[in-house]
């Protein structure tokens, strides 16, 4: 089995590739020290098991997770921790499992078997119940099936196009298959919506200017041409360029 | 930060055992002017009831009135509210007087001499409700102290408990040293000692202040079991000037320092470093604990109980005279502790 082993300790790294290497029977196709190196990892190395570890820089593990269970052949994830969290506590009578460091080898041999005999349909349902109250950091876009992540921070707008969203960050546009309704939820702190179909980073707001029919356009920091404001929306932002 | 209602020195006037405490220290009064050998007012029997009566009602009405003011009461300096609530007495005795004088000429009871000025009358009753209530008031704060006192106690304690070794950083640390055993069996001897010093110092429960010299030790054991774990990502840069031996509160600095590298170095993927100066300045001592931080994201979560535990402690140590800034910069933290001269 092809494993990637996740975590930002090279010692926890190192210890858990020894073990591996004891037990046999698996690969280790990649380490990754951070939760974004671990999707692009993972992905890059066809990985068929990931051992992650929860706190990481970057991104956690819930996060990578999350993201890794929208692949179109998901890892088996095995979740490593140093103590009891509670956000597990899900995990526990799933497929995934997780293991409580120091590892011990018969119980990591143990969570292996049960990750030869996962199947992908299962971590989608499971990711489902993950808790994910918390703020994604990145934004996963799938280009020509291949995962693509965008840094939340980078975000200039979110353009809502017929059934998909167009992201429009520094690096140039990606479509997901997200409703701009959960975006702005989840990212109410740092997008404000300007247009029925459209959410704008707070941040990028460079100014509001208003043309000679009426329409008020937003100028945005970074992208080449403003942004149209609705009526409805305007009253909002008005007040929040105000308090800028 | 306003104040929570249980901190207020002002009792709930509106409970069972106020009302009644209260009631029963107006009756005592009451009783005390009846046998005191110069009594003018309450001659008789049949007075002193008609004198319990009056003096009840008056200790409801201003009970009631005390507790409707409480919720403003509380929110003033002690001065203010003591000065306004006694004001409040006043008036209300006093007015309770001036009606008691005209129910006795419209009931003819004569429970007080006729002739008696109605004015002087309700100044006097005033009066003797304001000394009255000013030695509850007295009682009530002294009381209210006293709780504080040993509640602040308890919190110290604690507040000594929980700055004990977070079980993360034990299990982190095991792990570890599990690594460390097969391929660097030297380096794992000495993160057994280390951790063994820090969890000496964190079970200790006796409760003898440990000194400065011993903390700045416990930090830079638990920052060379830290560089274990983190690797080339956790830098330390620590300057000490020649300190004068002195006590101080145990596990003060270690958990800032565990706070710096938990919400500061951890999260950043390269990593950075944390600076420590400990600086003698005449017999005060300034330490600066100065960590990068990630310039945007969550707020730190968890790092605000520790900082504030550490408030208490140094608070509860010190009463005040040492003191702990925080500075939190757009790119960086940075902890600054003054202790006073011991």
């Amino acid at each position: 089995m092809r494993v990637l082993i996740a975590d930002d300790e090279p010692l926890a790294r190192d210890r858990i590739a020894t073990l591996l290497a004891e037990i046999g029977g698996t690969e280790v196709v990649a380490m990754a020290s951070d939760g974004r190196e671990a999707i692009v990892l993972c992905e890059e190395r066809q990985a068929e098991c990931v051992l992650l570890d929860i706190s990481m820089p970057v991104m956690d593990g819930l996060e990578v997770a999350r993201h890794l269970s929208s692949l179109l052949q998901p890892p088996a994830v095995v979740f490593c921790t140093a103590y009891d969290d509670h956000a597990l506590a899900a995990f526990e009578a799933s497929a995934v499992d997780y293991l409580v460091k120091p590892v011990r080898k018969e119980r990591l041999a143990a969570a292996l078997d049960r990750a030869r005999r996962f199947t992908g349909e299962r971590f989608r349902e499971v990711a489902e119940h993950l808790p994910n109250q918390q703020r994604r950091t990145h934004i996963c876009a799938r280009i020509r099936g291949n995962l693509k992540l965008v840094p939340v921070d980078e975000v200039l707008y979110f353009l809502a196009e017929d059934k998909y969203v167009v992201v429009h960050w520094t690096g140039g546009e990606v479509l997901i298959e997200e409703s701009l309704r959960a975006l702005e939820d989840e990212f109410s702190e740092k997008f404000v919506r300007i247009h029925r179909n459209c959410l704008l980073a707070i941040e990028r707001i460079g100014g509001l200017q208003r043309v000679p029919d009426g329409r008020v356009f937003a100028d945005v920091r970074g992208a080449s041409a403003p942004l149209e404001v609705s009526r409805r929306n305007l009253p909002a932002l008005r007040k929040l360029v105000r308090e800028i | 930060m306003r104040p929570r209602d249980e901190d207020s020195w002002l009792p709930q006037f509106c409970t069972v055992p106020v009302a009644l405490s209260t009631m029963m220290l107006a009756q005592v009064v009451l009783v005390f002017v009846y046998i005191a050998p110069t009594g003018r007012w309450l001659a008789s029997p049949i007075t002193l009831a008609v004198g319990t009566v009056f003096t009840q009602w008056v200790c409801v009405c201003n009970l009631a009135l005390l507790c409707a003011a409480r919720s403003w009461l509380r929110r003033m300096p002690t001065a203010l509210a003591a000065t306004l609530g006694l004001g409040a007495i006043a008036c209300v005795s006093a007015a309770g007087g001036l009606i008691a004088v005209w129910f006795d000429a419209i009931l003819a009871l004569h429970a007080i001499p006729d002739g008696t000025d109605p004015l002087s009358f309700a100044l006097s009753i005033a009066g003797m409700a304001v000394l009255v209530g000013a030695a509850a008031f007295r009682y009530y704060y002294v009381t209210a102290q006293w709780r504080r006192g040993v509640a602040a106690n308890a919190r110290a304690q604690f507040d000594a408990l929980q700055a004990r070794i977070r079980p993360h950083f034990l299990f982190n640390s095991m792990n570890t040293i599990a690594g460390l055993i097969r391929t660097r069996p030297a380096d794992a001897e000495a993160a057994v000692e280390d951790l063994s010093d820090l969890f000496r110092a964190a079970l200790r429960d006796d409760e003898r202040p440990s000194t400065l010299e011993d903390e700045i030790d416990l930090v830079s054991r638990y920052l060379s079991i830290e560089r274990l774990r983190l690797g080339e990502r956790l830098r330390v840069h620590i300057e000490i000037d020649p300190l004068q031996p002195r006590e101080m509160p145990s596990l003060l600095l270690q958990p800032l320092v565990e706070n710096a590298v938990l919400h500061g170095i951890q999260p950043l993927q390269r990593g950075g470093e944390i600076r420590i100066a400990i600086k003698q300045i005449d017999a005060a001592v300034r330490i600066e604990i100065h960590n990068p931080r990630l310039p945007i994201g969550p707020a730190s979560r968890g790092s605000g109980t520790a900082l504030d535990n550490v408030r208490r402690r140094l608070d509860f140590h010190y009463g005040g005279s040492a003191h702990m800034e925080v500075d939190r910069g757009p790119d960086y933290y940075r902890v600054i502790i003054m202790l006073p001269a011991p």
